[in-house]
């Protein structure tokens, strides 16, 4: 028998072999395969092996300071993950979930790994390498053109004011002529600053405000995000426990249903930049339905004199119409605030601008009708953190509101937390300013910036840890270098310092952080307060810490310096309602009854940026937020919708 | 049977043959072991030995995996049987001071955080997921995956995974399946930090 094979036959084996591929596995597991190998390429990382090993930092991205508990593998010792640390006095073993990722960040793409100049192209910006000498030079002579044509030719805007390398920093610009240390208001603790300058101490000022958590029946916030990490991400879970124990309520007051307004027991949705029309409301039913407790009124100074005729205007209906939020709901919530402990935080909503002092202006009105600076008060005072002094002259301090409009002709941003809006620092640039930005990452303020010399990241550096907003007592930590910083990285100080020499001063050469910290380290043993927590043991009194350098030593080893509470935390003071000048008491009122209408256009698409409030804008996102955001409760739902800090940007 | 059917099997049946038989030698690379080693001799009666003896949590409560060369140089220092590989693990290992290069059937892909202690912990025992590796004579070669580079080990020894022993497999879906049983959580980051 002779076969013969057409054309056709082929085909049909062919398609016979196909049809057999397909009822094998090999596809199916080609398939599998190939999509791990993308995970496996070239590209991906290379995990380390190598001796496992548990050091101790704390993430210095965002003023809380959240200690880190970070495996690390081989030698020298590479952090592979990191966790929060059980029992923290401070933190209470939380982390945002830029925290978890804070490692990643040190490669990422948006890393500056040294000096560059920065341009802006159409679509976004491009950084160029340049020499540390030529960046150095060239910002030299931009501060010497400003000399002339600026008010202020070199000012540096220190995002995180109070460290020991603050004051470093602040050193080499004591001998450049007209220089100036600039210091912005904290976002989070506005409401209890704008407090705290009503009280009357009985010996002056008072000191810095916190809250007691435990005290406060309801919580009305501001757009403040406390269910995604206010203050630190610690207070999530205290927060959380109270909420479901029946023992908290919280009312939320944001033109967005961001995730706090959802876990809130209840949100009032309001029309943007309209909150000081909000709490004036509050306050005019708190003052006319007579629900002002006899002893606040006793300590008020200008309660009956001038505040009752201020808050006239601002009868709920009044508010409803500015606001939108309705006039009943308004009174039954001052009646309900007047019932129980009860307080208001400011701040705004992450992804906003920050609210105004006006509006800060109106909440801490609110919180002292409420009685929240005295005994019974949510509201308590602290001792500040011993600070030692440091030898030699220092440049001047000075708020950055307080810096006149168009003033300044060389501007150096010193730190990466976006906590002050780009809007209040470009007012007060001259017009043909120089921004030189020292933050490690190609982001958030950065990328307004001309210059770019990169500070080492956090991980990268010895950084020390104050205590966070609203915290009812201080504490200090370390932050101890795990990974070493580029090779053309700079710190603050020492780029300075050659700034200055480079203008012809003889600038002091840096201390360094250790010696710094050091003797923060022997001043706090030398006030002779607190206690000190060492990971996994008990708290051991200050004394017994062994001397500065016993105190250094358990810092570094993930400790923390908690103090003691002051002997009266909410003594008896009296107090103003109303600001302190004529002109803030007539911004208040121009507030509150126009609203801002440059925020009104807040109104319309709305993109939340994922991760704490005080982390976002400091660092590019890690990709694992995008998991985390999917599979967690950082998922958004009805019309919000979360995304990166470039993205909205973008958008 | 017609041509055509007779070219479709034709086509079919070498396909599937490849398929399902060749495939699998081709896709996983087979390594031998440096030395042959039996664990029966060690855990049997002669030997009397627990997984734990050489496979134990460090003082640090992290688990140490395959044991360093002080730890077989307690019994080894000199040969105590009579085997080629032993006389060979102690004249190019133990006396050289060299570490034995185990290849290690159980890796967990770099992105698995898999804590021995834990799971000991909860008495979970150690067949659960080795099976009788700690009764085998020899060890069988090492076999990697060509492509993924993943252990044969983890997707388990039949390419179907049909009918496999709960040992077989240790791919992320036998891990959930074990922790449904237990009534553990199976939350991402309980495995992937």
């Amino acid at each position: 028998m002779r076969l013969s094979f057409t054309r056709r036959d082929v085909l049909f084996a062919a398609t016979g072999s196909a049809a057999g591929l397909v009822l094998s596995p090999v596809p199916w597991k080609l398939l599998g395969d190939s999509a791990i190998w993308t995970q496996r390429s070239r590209f991906a990382p290379e995990t380390l092996r190598g001796d496992i090993t548990t050091r101790f930092s704390a993430c210095t991205l965002c003023p809380a300071g959240c200690a880190l508990r970070a495996r690390c593998v081989g030698m020298p010792a590479v952090p592979v993950s990191l966790t929060g640390v059980a029992g923290h006095p401070v933190t209470h073993g939380a982390l945002c979930p830029t925290g978890f990722a804070l490692h990643h960040l040190m490669r990422h793409p948006l890393r500056l790994t040294g000096p560059a100049q920065i341009a802006r192209r159409k679509g976004g910006v491009e950084a160029t390498s340049r020499m540390a000498d030529a960046v150095i030079a060239s910002v030299a002579d931009a501060v010497r053109s400003a000399r002339t044509a600026a008010k202020v030719p070199l000012a540096v805007l220190d995002l995180r004011p109070g460290r020991m390398a603050s004051l470093e920093c602040r050193r080499p610009l004591a001998g450049i002529p007209g220089a100036l240390h600039v210091v912005p208001a904290s976002r989070e603790a506005s409401t209890f600053e704008a407090m705290r300058i009503r009280l009357e101490g009985a010996e002056g000022a008072v000191g810095p405000l916190g809250i007691d958590l435990d005290k406060p029946r309801t919580i009305v916030s501001f757009g403040a995000p406390l269910r995604e990490g206010w203050g630190t991400p610690g207070t999530v879970p205290v927060l959380v426990t109270r909420q479901n124990q029946g023992s908290l309520r919280l009312v939320q007051i944001e033109a967005h249903r961001s995730p706090t307004a959802e876990c809130a027991d209840r949100w009032l949705p309001i029309r943007p930049g309209t909150e000081a029309a909000v709490a004036l409301g509050l306050a005019h039913v708190l003052v006319t339905d007579g629900l002002v407790a006899p002893e606040v009124a006793r300590r008020a100074r200008d309660l009956d004199a001038s505040f009752r005729t201020f808050v006239a205007p601002f009868e709920p209906s009044a508010a409803e119409r500015i606001s939108g939020i309705p006039a009943s709901a308004l009174r039954s919530l001052a009646h309900e605030m007047a019932e129980g402990s009860s307080l208001a935080i400011g701040s705004g909503a992450p992804g906003t601008e920050p609210l105004g002092p006006e509006e800060e202006s109106a909440i801490a009105a609110l919180n002292l009708l409420l009685g929240n600076a005295g005994p019974n008060g949510s509201v308590v005072g602290r001792h500040e953190l011993p600070s030692p002094t440091l030898e030699g002259s220092l440049a001047t301090e000075v708020p950055l509101t307080e810096l006149a409009d168009g003033s300044v002709g060389v501007l150096v941003i010193d730190g990466m937390a976006e906590t002050v809006s780009w809007t209040l620092i470009a007012s007060k640039l001259a017009k043909t300013a120089t921004v030189v930005s020292l933050s490690p990452w190609l982001t958030g303020l950065s990328l307004h910036a001309s210059w770019a010399v990169p500070s080492p990241a956090p991980l990268e550096l010895l950084a020390e840890v104050l205590p966070p907003a609203g915290a009812p007592v201080a504490s200090w930590g370390l932050a101890l270098p795990l990974v070493a910083p580029p090779e053309n990285a700079m710190a603050p100080a020492v780029f300075l310092s050659r700034l200055a020499t480079a203008l012809g001063n003889t600038a002091p050469a840096p201390e360094g952080a250790e010696a710094l910290l050091k003797r923060r380290a022997a001043a706090i043993v030398a006030a002779g307060r607190g206690k000190v927590f060492v990971p996994g043991g008990a708290l051991m009194a200050v004394a017994d810490a062994g001397g500065p350098n016993g105190l250094y030593e358990k810092l570094s080893e993930g400790g923390a310096w908690i103090d003691d509470p002051l002997s009266t935390p909410t003594p008896l003071l009296r107090f103003t309602l109303l600001p302190p000048t004529h002109q803030e008491v007539a911004s208040l009122a121009a507030v509150a009854t126009l609203g801002r209408p440059e925020r009104q256009g807040d109104a319309g698409a709305f993109l939340e940026p994922e991760g704490y409030v005080g982390a976002t804008g400091a660092a590019p996102e890690p990709t694992i937020l995008g998991k985390l955001g999917r599979e967690s409760l950082l998922r958004a739902t009805g019309a919000a919708r979360r995304s990166t800090p470039v993205a909205i940007r973008e958008v | 049977m017609t041509s055509r059917s007779f070219a479709f099997v034709a086509g079919l049946t070498p396909a599937l043959v490849v398929g399902w038989l060749g495939f699998p030698r081709l896709l996983y690379k087979r390594v031998e072991q440096p030395l042959s080693f039996s664990h029966k001799v060690h855990t049997g009666e002669k030997g009397g030995m627990a997984c734990a003896d050489c496979h134990a949590l460090g003082p640090d409560g992290r688990f140490t995996g395959i044991p360093r060369l002080e730890k077989c140089a307690g019994c080894h220092a000199q040969p105590i049987g009579t085997t080629a590989d032993e006389k060979r693990f102690v004249d190019d290992y133990l006396n050289k001071g060299q570490e034995v290069p185990w290849l290690v059937y159980s890796r967990q892909p770099d992105n698995v955080h898999f804590p021995h202690a834990v799971h000991i912990g909860k008495k979970v025992p150690c067949e659960r997921c080795h099976g009788p590796h700690g009764t085998t004579d020899t060890l069988r070669a090492w076999q990697v995956n060509r492509i993924s580079g993943y252990s044969r080990d983890i997707w388990g020894p039949r390419i179907t995974r049909a009918f496999r022993r709960p040992w077989e497999g240790m791919k992320m879906n036998d891990c959930i399946r074990c922790h449904a049983e237990r009534g553990q959580s199976s939350s991402c980051l309980a495995c992937h930090k």
